[in-house]
């Protein structure tokens, strides 16, 4: 069983978020939630349940945020992780069980996980094919080039990486939503 | 590509899209969240509710907790009880009718006022355990 909330205090920190604050983690959930065959709100609420659990001193509202954030992404990691390992074990699941979390075999590494991180690179540049300039961004950072040496390599000013960064972002976000990425 | 590379990119562009979101705030955040089919209203609605469910969950989950330690205790009880012979039941089934004839306190059903079989008897005795009447070695608890 999880640990009980420490008092009132942690729960109130998660209440003090201001609305954009609130509006940014559960559209961020949603997005994470993609592919996972759970909710946003799921996530959202697996991450709380780990921030009201948690031994982490209450700081701020940034840093409640941030933890929030990390807690969400490595739920949506663990439901990958797990799936990948069940149906390795015993084919594809029926249907979740509701002590999934913390099982052990979840953190078996995962040696698929390099060849999905190649396969998704490759569904963004394939999906990036109008737009050249991503195409180029993309390139340059998988070379592990510094923001300011991608600018010196592609003859671009800061104006323009970020105005094609923008673009990249939000184009991901889009095809993250429409179950294009996973 | 190497495998380190495509993992640290693949990170980096999911990492890009909290700081996407994240550069944005009020009505910048709004129009951009909507633009992509996320009201806003509906996301201050999910965090409610999220919220509400993580801190319900913890108290839900000791209530459960009590239920089912209360259900062992019961059956555990119903276990030593019927375990008598069927004089002690009886002897106890008399105690309760006395109680109940002295003090009020209850009422038992003309059914149960005679019993035929140890069945019944049974039957009866559980449900007085049950109901907090007597406790697992048949003494009447003081209410």
């Amino acid at each position: 069983m999880s640990k009980p909330i420490q008092g009132k205090e942690r729960a109130a920190a998660l209440g003090a978020l201001r609305e954009d604050q609130r509006k940014r983690l559960a559209a961020y959930a949603q997005l994470m939630s993609h592919g996972t065959g759970d909710e946003g709100t799921d996530l959202l609420q697996g991450a709380f349940a780990r921030w009201l659990a948690s031994d982490k001193p209450v700081e701020g509202p940034e840093q409640t945020c941030k933890y929030l954030v990390e807690a969400i992404n490595s739920i949506r990691s663990n439901i990958f992780r797990h799936e990948k390992v069940v149906r390795r074990l015993e084919g594809v699941r029926a249907f979740a069980q509701e002590d999934d979390e913390d099982d052990p075999v979840e953190q078996a590494l995962d040696p698929a996980a390099a060849t999905e991180a190649t396969v998704y690179f490759q569904q963004v540049y394939d999906l990036c094919a109008n737009d050249e300039e991503i195409q180029l961004l993309l390139l340059a950072q998988l070379k592990d080039g510094t923001p300011t040496e991608i600018q010196a390599d592609l003859g671009w000013d800061e104006k323009k990486y970020k105005a094609v960064q923008k673009r990249k972002r939000r184009l991901v976000i889009r095809w993250t939503l429409e179950g294009k990425l996973k | 590509m190497s495998d380190d590379r495509s993992l640290h990119l693949k990170r980096q562009l999911l990492d890009e899209i909290w700081d996407e979101i994240d550069s944005l705030e009020g009505k910048e955040l709004d129009e951009y969240l909507a633009s992509i089919g996320l009201a806003p209203s509906g996301l201050l609605e999910d965090y409610a509710k999220a919220l509400n469910a993580a801190c319900a969950a913890p108290k839900r989950a000791l209530f459960e907790e009590a239920r089912r330690q209360m259900r062992r205790k019961i059956s555990a009880d119903f276990g030593k009880i019927l375990s008598f012979d069927v004089a002690k039941k009886k002897e106890i089934m008399a105690a309760i009718r006395e109680h109940a004839a002295r003090t009020n306190d209850m009422t038992i059903a003309a059914r149960n006022q005679k019993l035929e079989d140890e069945g019944n008897l049974d039957s009866f005795l559980e449900a007085c355990v049950r109901l907090g009447l007597i406790d697992a070695d048949g003494n009447l608890l003081k209410r």
